[in-house]
């Protein structure tokens, strides 16, 4: 078959499946999706506001603060829901206009009061910058040209200024401007800047106080205190759209300026383990059936789960196999769904794993002794799921697995001998 | 109705059933395929302020749905579907025919599948393909190159048996 008659084939199938299936497409409707963002605003609400309490309790010293989130959270993108971080490709096309913000440092109607020589809030959020570098993924430009605090790069994909305060930090009895930036999508990085009035009136960069640089992923709060230093409330987890916040550790760390660049002066400099975030990773091997014998082929196949993290977790196993592979004597808390595109998944709940300890699981699974050899997408993998969680498999009393990639085992092959 | 409402629905109205027919290919499974795409449309919503501006907001949407298709997050819905499915619902189980493409595309790996389904159903160029999922575009060349082949395969083998 030449490329013209598959691509006649193809057209033509998909055309028929499309006329087919439509009228079994049965939308919940754009009302379903509006009472949906509705609930789980509500419940942002509820853990976002736990954070803000913290974050306000600390004694306020002396400062003037730009915007209204310079003690609260950084406001963070509005999605609750399971960890996904769909891709933020650059792309062409007209710019939109930028959006009149309704809140933080560069709202209409802000008239903050600026101490002799600082820069103000008003002033940063029009003006066009050049920033340190960003520390690593997904953000590259350095070049801010903001409107309203904002810079639009690609489609859900924006620099943000998230707040402002003025200290002075070097004791020249000019006050400075540190100021909080955001950049990138459903993941972001932020930095913390400090700028000062250049020579010429303009605005320059004095130096980044922190980058959220692994193992710190965000930071909630900066505040002045005493002696021009900056205490800033950092976590190690759940900033990214989808995480959630309260599987992240919150510390607070000072920094101070030594002259040439800012330092860690005071507070701790590393994370300890996190005890709600797990790792599990799956070493699963290729599925090798027997010679027939009789009408069946049988093949006895394990897979291992890891708990790579410090804490002990209900751990998930699902395989998926081609309908014609049968499970035999199903082991206890295992089930089969069948699906109707021919595919079969094994779905087995394993014991509670310690950490630092795995937990194997072996099936018996049979196969028609004239089973076809085909290239069949066998991806076994592994998650934590805690038996009565959510679809997102975590909850107040964690756990998140950070690390997807070891979950599962790509690549592997059922083999018939 | 608010201006924004209107258009969110009209999106919606526009988008759902195309965006839904794509998934189902690839996922072999309708009520999958409308849990990822109605999830996408939540997702729209809650930055439906900014995606509104955009040239292209279907374009936004369909991303987004397709990420969740392939992700993780298809992984851990499959666990809430398994437990739904433990109740007397179930959805309607397809025609004959829809099964053959279904079972066909099932046999062709994952991005070989989502290269010919954007392609065929979703009237995506290479260009286009290769922008939604950050790739080359001569990587997305290789896999409808490939795809189509294996596809057309299987479906002429089916025709003939």
């Amino acid at each position: 078959m030449n490329l013209s008659e598959q691509d006649e084939l193809l057209s033509a199938t998909f055309a028929e499946f499309a006329a087919a299936a439509a009228p079994s497409v049965r939308p919940q409707g754009a009302e379903a999706a509006r009472l949906e963002v509705a609930h789980r605003r509500r419940l942002k609400t509820v853990s976002l506001g736990v954070l803000a309490v913290l974050a306000l309790a600390v004694p306020a010293t002396a400062y003037v603060a730009f915007g209204r989130t310079a003690h609260g959270p950084p406001r963070p993108p509005s999605t609750a829901g399971p960890t996904v971080e769909p891709s933020a490709a650059p792309t062409d096309g007209p710019t939109p206009a930028p959006q009149v913000p309704d809140g933080g440092p560069c709202a209409p109607g802000k008239e903050p009061t600026v101490p002799p020589g600082a820069v103000s809030g008003a002033e940063l959020c029009s003006a066009t910058l050049t920033l340190p570098a960003w520390q690593g993924k997904p953000c590259t430009t350095t070049r801010a040209a903001l409107t309203y605090g904002q810079m639009y790069i690609a489609e859900s994909f924006h620099l943000n200024l998230l707040s402002a305060i003025a200290a002075d930090v070097d004791g020249d009895g000019r006050a400075e401007t540190i100021a909080v930036f955001s950049c990138g999508g459903e993941v972001f990085e932020q930095q913390a800047i400090a700028f000062r009035r250049a020579r010429d009136g303009g605005i320059e960069v004095m130096g980044r106080v922190l980058a959220s640089v692994a193992p710190i992923q965000g930071m909630w709060a900066v505040q002045p205190i005493a002696g021009g230093r900056l205490r800033i409330t950092v976590t190690d987890y759940g900033l990214f759209v989808g995480q959630h916040v309260w599987t992240g550790q919150q510390q607070e760390r000072t920094y101070g300026w030594d002259g040439q660049k800012f330092v860690q002066v005071a507070g701790p400099t590393s994370f300890p383990p996190n005890p709600h975030l797990g790792d599990l990773a799956l070493s699963a091997p290729d599925l090798a059936f027997s010679a027939p014998n009789g009408p069946t082929r049988t093949a006895s196949y394990t897979l291992t789960a890891g708990n790579l993290g410090p804490a002990n977790v209900p751990g998930f196993v699902v395989v998926q196999v081609p309908s014609f592979i049968g499970l035999v004597s199903p082991p206890a808390g295992c089930e089969v769904e069948d699906y109707p595109a021919g595919v079969r998944e094994i779905h087995c709940r394993l014991p509670v794993i310690r950490a630092g300890t795995s937990a194997s699981l072996t099936l018996t699974l049979t196969a028609p002794a004239n089973a076809p050899s085909l290239p069949v997408d066998f991806v076994p993998t592994a998650f934590i799921q805690i038996p009565e969680a959510d679809s997102a498999g975590s909850g107040p009393d964690g756990f998140d697995d950070p690390v997807w990639e070891n979950n599962r085992t790509d690549g592997l092959r059922i083999t018939y001998k | 109705m608010a201006e924004a409402q209107r258009s969110f629905d009209e999106l919606y109205a526009a988008g759902f059933q195309g965006l839904t027919l794509q998934l189902y290919a690839y996922l072999g499974d309708l009520a999958e395929a409308q849990d990822v795409v109605q999830e996408a449309f939540c997702r729209a919503f809650a930055r439906w302020q900014n995606i509104s501006q955009y040239s292209e907001p279907v374009a936004w949407v369909r991303r987004v749905a397709w990420n969740l298709a392939t992700s993780r997050f298809r992984r851990q819905k499959t666990v809430t579907n398994f437990l739904r499915r433990q109740r007397p619902e179930r959805v309607e189980e397809p025609s004959p025919d829809r099964v053959a493409l279904v079972r066909a595309l099932a046999t062709v790996p994952p991005r070989h599948r989502q290269a010919v389904v954007l392609h065929y159903m979703a009237q995506l160029s290479v260009a286009e393909i290769a922008a939604q999922e950050g790739v080359a575009e001569g990587t997305v060349k290789s896999w409808l190159s490939r795809g189509r082949a294996a596809l057309a395969e299987r479906l002429a083998g089916a025709k003939e048996s």
